[in-house]
């Protein structure tokens, strides 16, 4: 079963359109969904949690469709973190616990409060004493002590330093132990999601560039670098992306379309959202 | 709901000290004094506008579009300002009403005319409800910067009309049958104002974005 599946997901403003997303997230999975600033991934996670209108296509989440809105027994199963605590800051990690306590019918406070003391959350102290990554770590907190079966993570690691990310990551990792937990996240930090997701989305300018295994994607793409006059030799179809210097060609290429005998070099992630977004435009 | 109710309560004894300060001290106030009208128009009025206040706070925590991904409705959402509102002022009237005719009655050693209280009293609670009934859907619509505005105007309206009214506002000590007449139309109009303020302010929430 998929944990999600997005089938044609389309939302238009006066000034931005997010264009046909189509992507499936199967169960004990996780999907990094990247993409520069502003390419749609909050709106495409607003859509999926029915924070915003589509204008058409469907959102199944654990396999119930969402067209009439998120029925309150599938929230139960959907663990939420947005780009910011989205607590007042008045209110003190004790009364959280009490507040969610009356939301969720699946809420652990043992849960709650082992994971505010691992995380190193002071109970009595209020929200706005803690630092940005303590605030992180009470959203996640939250998604993590009720019975969560997908995580959607909006930029959740953010922001952070690489201690704390790191982490969060080992969490995420320990989550999706079971195969009948998904985590869906959106992150332009590509080396976290390097380091956990098996799926990944690009998104740019609101259309879904590719959505495919990681392991498939960094084994095909490779970073190729050589002269301007020998570029002409390479099959275009090879090229994803290129920058082209008074020094010579930087590409990223499909490695299996490129002839014998050119040095290639890995291209990770980030690599491949630049060339993909940035290289695109000079191709 | 329960869980918006215990947020807003625990919003409110955070921020809101001074307003129980307040609470405590202008309701017995009154009862002191030959003009209870203001004493009594305060605490009851403050009370109706704390949902408007805890609107405010949960703007800037961007609450709802978190709120939405819980197990709660749209609908759990709008409703519990409402009956934040409404249970607030019940509860600021009774402890105004009792305060009034406590101290009087315990240390003052005088009568007071108690249909004549509770008529007042009644009075301004419906106004205060009506207060908010006019300003929520208002806040849902334009949020809470913008919606401002319209609070300053109802407000000045409010004003407007104790002043036109200041027989009821000095009345208590003595009955007025228009004030009994007043309060229970004032009453009569609050409840179906709020249920069409409840619905109009649901209507909006419901087509409102709330992107993450």
């Amino acid at each position: 079963m998929n944990a999600l599946e997005i089938e044609n997901l389309t939302k238009h403003y006066p000034s931005f359109s997010l264009n046909h997303i189509s992507l499936n997230l199967p169960m004990g999975c996780v999907m990094g969904f990247i993409g520069e600033n502003g390419a749609g991934k909050s709106t495409t996670i607003s859509l999926i949690l029915d924070l915003i209108r589509r204008d058409s296509g469907s959102v199944r989440i654990l396999g119930q469709d969402t067209s009439r809105g998120l029925a309150l027994p599938l929230k139960e199963q959907i663990g939420v973190v947005l780009d910011e605590c989205c607590f007042s800051e008045v209110l003190t990690l004790e009364d959280v616990d009490a507040i969610m306590n009356a939301a969720y019918r699946t809420w652990s406070s043992q849960q709650f409060r082992r994971l505010g003391k691992e995380f190193g959350l002071d109970p009595k102290k209020r929200i706005k004493n803690y630092s940005r990554g303590m605030k992180m770590k009470l959203s996640i907190a939250c998604a993590l002590s009720h019975d969560s079966r997908l995580l959607i993570l909006d930029e959740a690691t953010s922001g952070l330093d690489p201690v704390v990310r790191d982490e969060l990551l080992d969490l995420f990792y320990e989550f999706i132990q079971d195969e009948e937990h998904a985590i869906f996240m959106s992150s332009h930090i590509t080396g976290d999601l390097e380091k956990i997701c098996d799926y990944i989305a690009l998104i740019h300018q609101g259309n879904l560039l590719f959505c495919e295994e990681k392991d498939s994607l960094l084994d095909r793409m490779a970073i190729l670098k050589c002269p301007a006059a020998i570029a002409s030799e390479i099959d275009p179809a090879a090229i994803c992306g290129k920058r082209v210097t008074p020094f010579g060609m930087e590409a990223l290429v499909n490695r299996f379309l490129i002839p014998q005998g050119f040095a290639t070099e890995h291209a990770s992630l980030d690599d491949i959202l630049v060339y993909l977004v940035k290289g695109g435009k000079d191709k | 709901m329960k869980a918006l109710l215990i947020k807003d309560w625990k919003i409110l004894i955070r921020c809101l000290k001074l307003y129980f300060f307040i609470l405590l001290c202008y309701a017995p106030l009154g009862a002191l004094g030959k003009d209870i009208g203001f004493a009594q128009i305060f605490p009851i009025f403050l009370g109706a506008v704390l949902p408007v206040s805890t609107l405010g706070y949960d703007e800037r925590a961007h609450w709802d579009p978190y709120a939405v991904t819980l197990p709660l409705s749209r609908k759990d959402i709008v409703l519990s300002k409402y009956v934040m509102g409404l249970a607030i002022t019940a509860a600021v009237a009774i402890y105004t009403l009792a305060a009034n005719l406590l101290i009087p009655a315990v240390i003052l050693r005088t009568a007071v005319s108690v249909p004549a209280l509770a008529a007042s009293i009644l009075l301004f609670a419906a106004i205060a409800i009506i207060f908010m009934d006019i300003n929520l859907p208002f806040m849902y619509l334009l949020g809470t910067e913008k919606g401002r505005l319209v609070y300053m105007a109802s407000l000045v309206l409010v004003i407007v009309i104790s002043g036109l009214l200041p027989e009821i506002s000095h009345s208590a000590l003595g009955l007025s049958l228009d004030t009994a007449r007043l309060s229970l139309a004032m009453t009569a109009a609050a409840i179906p104002l709020t249920a069409g303020s409840a619905a109009l302010s649901l209507c909006i929430y419901r087509k409102k974005e709330l992107a993450a």
